[in-house]
C-alpha cells in the first residue's frame, strides 16, 4: 500500500479513501504487536460486558429483544437466564453492556484519556459476535478488532476534531465505521464487499452528545453494533450502498461532521500503525491493577478469560472465537 | 426567527392559557402531540390529507413488494430477526414489529414512487406507514388509533424538517431518515398508550438513532433509510418505557449547543415545530408522486410527455433535446448516463427521455433492462441539462430540434405539485397500477378498506387484503390466477 496520491477521485480530487480502507481492510497483514494489543483490549472490555450486563440499559435491551423472540443464531448470557438472539442484536447487547460498564469507570477516569474515544466497545462487541456467528478462531476475532482500531485511528486524525466539536457522540458515527471494518474483515470480506458494509454502515452513523447522557450512551453503542453486523449481512447478500460514504460530497466526513483531511486518512497506510497500543493498558490501569498486565487483571475480574490473555497468533488461530465468547457468558454469569 | 445559538427552554403557554416556565421544546412538542390525541382533536381536513397520504404509500409499498432489493431486506429480517406475526404489505412473511418496520419503511420507498413535502423534500409517508403498520398489527390497535398515529407522527417528521430547512438537507442529509425517526417514535409512543412524559422520553432515545446522508442516493441505501428510521424510532419508543426510571424527561434534544439542530443544521427555526395547530398543518402539504423519480425531474417529464405527441415516430430524427432546469434539478439529478433503475431514479435526462420515446413514465421505464436499451441510451446522449436561474423548482422547459425544426414545451408547474395536485380519482388510478400486478383483484376491496380505516376494529382485514395469498376476499391469489 503505498502511493497513495495516485488514488484520487477525478471528480473532486479527493483520496478514494473508502476504497483505500477497504482494501487495507481485506489485505493488510496484521503485525504481531499490534495484535497482541487488540487481544488485551478485547479480552479487559468483554470482561467489563460481564460487569455491564447488569446495568439498567443492558437490561432493557435484553428484555426488549427478549421480548421479541427469534430464538437462533447467539446465545447470549444474561445473569439469571440464558436467552439466544439473532446476531444483530446479540451485537447490540453486547456493546451496551460493555459501553454501559466502561462508562461506569469514566466517573474516576475521563474516557478521552484512554484515546479512542470510546470507540472500542462498539468494534469489540460487532467483532466477537460476528466470530462466533461465522465460527471463525479467536486468532481471526482479535485480526478484525486490530484492523478496525486502526482505521477508527486514522479517521479520527482525519475527520476530527472537527467532527466532535460539531457535537457528534464518537462511539455512534467512528464507532459504526470501526465495527464495519472489523465484521468485513471477520467475515473474509474482499474489497469491494468491504466498501459496500462501509457505504451501508457509514450512512447509519448517529448519536448526539446531547441524546448520550447517562444510560443513553450505551444504547448508542449497542446501535451503532448492531448497524454494522447488519450492513455486513445486507452487504453480503447484495445490498448496494454509497461506495464513497468516507469522502463522498454528501458522505460522512463532509456531512456528519464538518470535513476533515482525507490524505491524512491514508497517510502511509499499510506501512505505518497509528492505533494507540496503551489502550488496554490505560484500561488496566483504571480497573486498578498493579500493572501485571492483562493475565492478573482478568484473574481477579474475570478468571474465565485469563487463559486467552496468555495466546499468542498462532495458539489463537485453533482456538473457535466461541470459546472465548463463552468465557465471557460465564464471567457474567457470575457476576 | 432564525438560530444559531443555544434555546434550551422557553416560557410556553399550555391549551388553558397558563404559563409554563422552562418547559423545553422536546417536553412541549410532546406536550401539545399528546393533547392533541386526548382530545382526539385531528381537524376532518388533516384527516382527509392523511388517509391519500396512507393510501398512496401503502400502494407504493405494494407495488415493490416484489422487487429483489426487497426480497433481500425481508431474507435480512426473516433470517436474523426475531418471531412475529407483522405482515408486510405484498408479502406472506410473519416478521418481529423491529425488522418487519424496516422493511415497510424500504419498499414504501424503493421505487421512489411516494410523496414529498415540497418545502422540505421529506417523503413521510413511508416511515409513518412502517411504524404505525408494524406496531398498531402487534399491539391490535384499531384503525382510528393507526390512522391518529400516522397523522401525528407524520405531522412531527415534518415539523421537526420545516424548522431546519433548507440548511439540513442542503448539508447533505436525507431528511427522510433523519426526521423520520421522531415522527416513527410518535407514532409508536402514541400506539403504546404513553403519556406526554413518555413521548418526550422517546423523542429524547430517538435522538440518538437518526440516520442518513445523501451519499446513498441511487443505491439500495437511500430507501432503507425511511425504513430504519421507522424501526429506529419504533425501538426508540420501547426503551424509553423500559427506561423511565433512569431517563430524565426534562432533556431537551432539539436545541442547545449539542442539541440535533445544531449539529444536523446551519440554521434552523424553532416556531416552525411550535406553530399552532390551529392553523397549521404541514402534513396538509404533502405531495403525491405521479413519477417514480426525484420530484424535481417531474416537471421535466411532463414537458417530456407533452412532446412526446408530436415527436412519436421521429425519435431517430431528433438532433438535440434541451432541457432548461432549476438547478436542483442538475445538483440532485445531473446523472447524464444512469446504468441501472436505481441510478435512472436520479437522471432528469433519463425521465425526459423515457417521456419523449414511450409517452408515458412509470414503474416500466425504471427497470434496469428498460434503463439499458439502446433507443433511451442513444437518445440520453442527445441531451443536455441547462440550467435556467429564472424557473421555480416545479417548472421547466424541453426544446427538440427534429426535422429542422425546433419544438418547445414548458411546463409551469409540475403534474403532482401543490399547484396542480394528483385528484382523489389520479390517486386512486395510481394505486390501483401499482396494486393490480401484485395483487389481482384487490384494489377495490382495498380501496373500500382504506377508506373506512378510521371505524375498523384492528388492521387484521387491510393486511390479510395485503397478503398475496389470503382468502380473505373470498378467492386464494392462486385461484384468481
Amino acid at each position: 500500500m503505498s502511493a497513495m496520491s495516485h488514488h484520487t477521485d477525478p471528480s473532486d480530487g479527493r483520496p478514494q479513501v473508502t476504497k483505500l480502507l477497504s482494501e487495507f481492510n481485506a489485505t493488510v497483514a496484521v503485525p504481531e504487536r499490534q495484535w497482541a494489543s487488540a487481544r488485551d483490549l478485547t479480552l479487559v472490555l468483554l470482561a467489563l460486558a460481564a460487569q455491564g450486563a447488569q446495568d439498567a440499559p443492558s437490561q432493557a435491551v435484553a428484555d426488549e429483544f427478549r421480548a421479541a423472540g427469534g430464538d437462533r443464531d447467539i446465545l447470549v448470557q444474561i445473569p439469571g437466564t440464558e436467552v439466544r438472539l439473532p446476531v444483530v442484536w446479540a451485537a447490540s447487547l453486547t456493546a451496551t453492556a460493555i459501553q454501559s460498564a466502561r462508562l461506569g469507570l469514566s466517573k474516576s477516569a475521563k474516557p478521552e484519556s484512554t484515546g479512542d474515544h470510546l470507540t472500542s466497545a462498539v468494534v469489540v462487541a460487532a467483532a466477537v459476535v460476528l466470530a462466533e456467528h461465522e465460527q471463525r478462531s479467536f486468532e481471526e476475532c482479535i485480526d478484525g478488532v486490530a484492523v478496525a482500531i486502526e482505521i477508527v485511528a486514522r479517521l479520527i486524525d482525519g475527520l476530527a476534531p472537527g467532527h466532535l466539536d460539531r457535537g457528534w457522540h464518537a462511539p455512534g458515527t467512528f464507532g459504526v465505521l470501526g465495527a464495519a471494518s472489523a465484521v468485513a474483515r471477520i467475515g473474509g470480506a474482499d474489497p469491494t464487499l468491504t466498501a459496500s458494509t462501509f457505504g451501508i454502515a457509514g450512512t447509519q452513523a448517529a448519536g448526539i452528545e446531547a441524546a448520550a447522557g447517562g444510560p443513553l450512551a450505551a444504547i448508542i453503542a449497542g446501535r451503532a453494533a448492531a448497524n454494522a453486523v447488519e450492513s455486513f449481512l445486507l452487504a453480503r447478500a447484495g445490498f448496494s450502498g454509497s461506495l464513497r460514504i468516507i469522502e463522498g460530497r454528501r458522505g460522512f466526513g463532509e456531512v456528519v461532521g464538518s470535513g476533515g483531511d482525507y490524505s491524512r486518512i491514508v497517510e502511509g497506510l499499510g506501512t505505518e500503525w497509528w492505533a494507540d497500543l496503551d489502550v488496554a493498558r490505560r484500561l488496566i490501569e483504571i480497573l486498578g491493577d498493579t500493572g501485571e498486565g492483562p493475565g492478573s487483571l482478568l484473574r481477579s475480574l474475570a478468571p474465565q478469560l485469563s487463559r486467552f490473555a496468555a495466546l499468542d497468533r498462532t495458539a489463537a488461530a485453533s482456538e473457535d472465537a466461541r470459546e472465548v465468547v463463552a468465557a465471557a457468558r460465564a464471567a457474567a454469569s457470575v457476576g | 426567527m432564525l438560530n444559531c445559538g443555544t434555546c434550551r427552554s422557553s416560557v410556553f403557554r399550555d391549551l388553558r392559557g397558563q404559563t409554563i416556565m422552562d418547559e423545553s421544546l422536546t417536553g412541549r412538542l410532546a406536550r401539545e402531540v399528546m393533547g392533541i390525541v386526548g382530545a382526539d382533536a385531528v381537524p376532518d381536513a388533516v384527516r382527509a390529507e392523511s388517509r391519500r397520504t396512507f393510501l398512496n404509500v401503502l400502494g407504493v409499498a405494494i407495488g415493490a413488494s416484489q422487487e429483489a432489493a426487497t426480497d433481500i431486506v425481508v431474507a435480512q429480517a426473516t433470517s436474523h430477526g426475531g418471531d412475529g406475526s407483522v405482515l408486510i404489505p405484498g408479502r406472506e412473511e410473519p416478521i418481529d414489529t423491529l425488522n418487519a418496520a424496516t422493511c415497510i419503511g424500504f419498499e414504501a420507498h424503493l421505487d421512489d414512487y411516494d410523496d414529498t413535502h415540497l418545502e422540505t423534500v421529506i417523503h413521510v409517508g413511508a416511515s409513518s406507514l412502517a411504524a404505525t403498520l408494524s406496531v398498531g398489527q402487534e399491539l391490535g390497535s384499531t384503525g382510528a388509533e393507526v390512522m391518529r398515529a400516522f397523522t401525528l407522527g407524520s405531522e412531527v417528521t415534518l415539523r421537526v424538517g420545516v424548522a431546519m430547512s433548507p440548511s439540513h438537507y442542503d448539508r447533505g442529509w436525507h431528511i427522510s431518515g433523519t426526521c423520520g425517526v421522531f415522527g416513527a417514535a410518535t407514532a409508536a409512543a402514541i400506539l403504546m398508550g404513553y403519556d406526554a412524559e413518555g413521548l418526550e422520553r422517546s423523542l429524547v432515545v430517538a435522538a440518538g438513532m437518526t440516520i442518513g446522508v445523501r451519499d446513498a442516493f441511487g443505491t439500495m441505501t437511500k430507501p432503507y433509510h425511511p425504513g430504519k428510521a421507522a424501526s429506529n424510532g419504533v425501538l426508540a419508543a420501547r426503551l424509553a418505557g423500559r427506561l423511565k426510571d433512569v431517563v430524565a424527561p426534562d432533556t431537551d434534544v432539539f436545541t442547545g449547543p449539542e442539541g440535533f439542530f445544531s449539529v444536523l443544521a446551519d440554521e434552523w427555526d424553532v416556531a416552525r415545530i411550535t406553530a399552532s395547530y390551529d392553523d397549521t398543518w404541514e402534513l396538509q402539504k404533502n405531495a403525491y408522486k405521479p413519477y417514480p423519480c426525484g420530484i424535481v425531474i417531474h416537471p421535466v417529464i411532463d414537458a417530456a410527455l407533452d412532446l412526446n405527441v408530436v415527436v412519436s415516430g421521429r425519435i431517430d430524427r431528433i438532433d438535440a433535446v434541451r432541457i432548461f432546469c432549476h438547478p436542483l434539478v442538475v445538483e440532485l439529478t445531473g446523472n447524464p448516463e444512469p446504468r441501472d433503475g436505481l441510478e435512472a431514479r436520479f437522471s432528469a435526462i433519463h425521465g425526459a427521455a423515457a417521456g419523449l420515446v414511450d409517452g408515458h413514465v412509470g414503474l416500466a421505464q425504471y427497470r434496469d433492462d428498460r434503463v439499458t436499451l439502446a433507443d433511451l441510451v442513444a437518445l440520453r446522449a442527445r441531451c443536455e441539462l441547462i440550467v435556467d436561474e429564472s424557473l421555480d423548482r416545479d417548472a421547466a422547459a424541453i426544446e427538440v430540434d427534429v426535422d429542422a425544426e425546433t419544438l418547445r414545451a414548458v411546463t409551469p408547474h409540475a403534474r403532482g405539485s401543490l399547484a396542480r395536485p394528483l385528484t382523489d380519482g389520479e390517486l386512486e388510478s395510481k394505486f390501483a397500477r401499482l396494486v393490480e400486478p401484485v395483487l389481482p383483484g384487490r384494489t377495490a376491496p382495498l380501496l373500500a378498506e382504506v377508506m373506512a380505516l378510521d371505524s375498523a376494529p384492528s388492521l387484521e382485514r387491510l393486511m390479510e387484503l395485503c397478503r398475496p395469498s389470503s382468502g380473505v376476499d373470498g378467492v386464494t391469489r392462486t385461484e384468481i390466477a
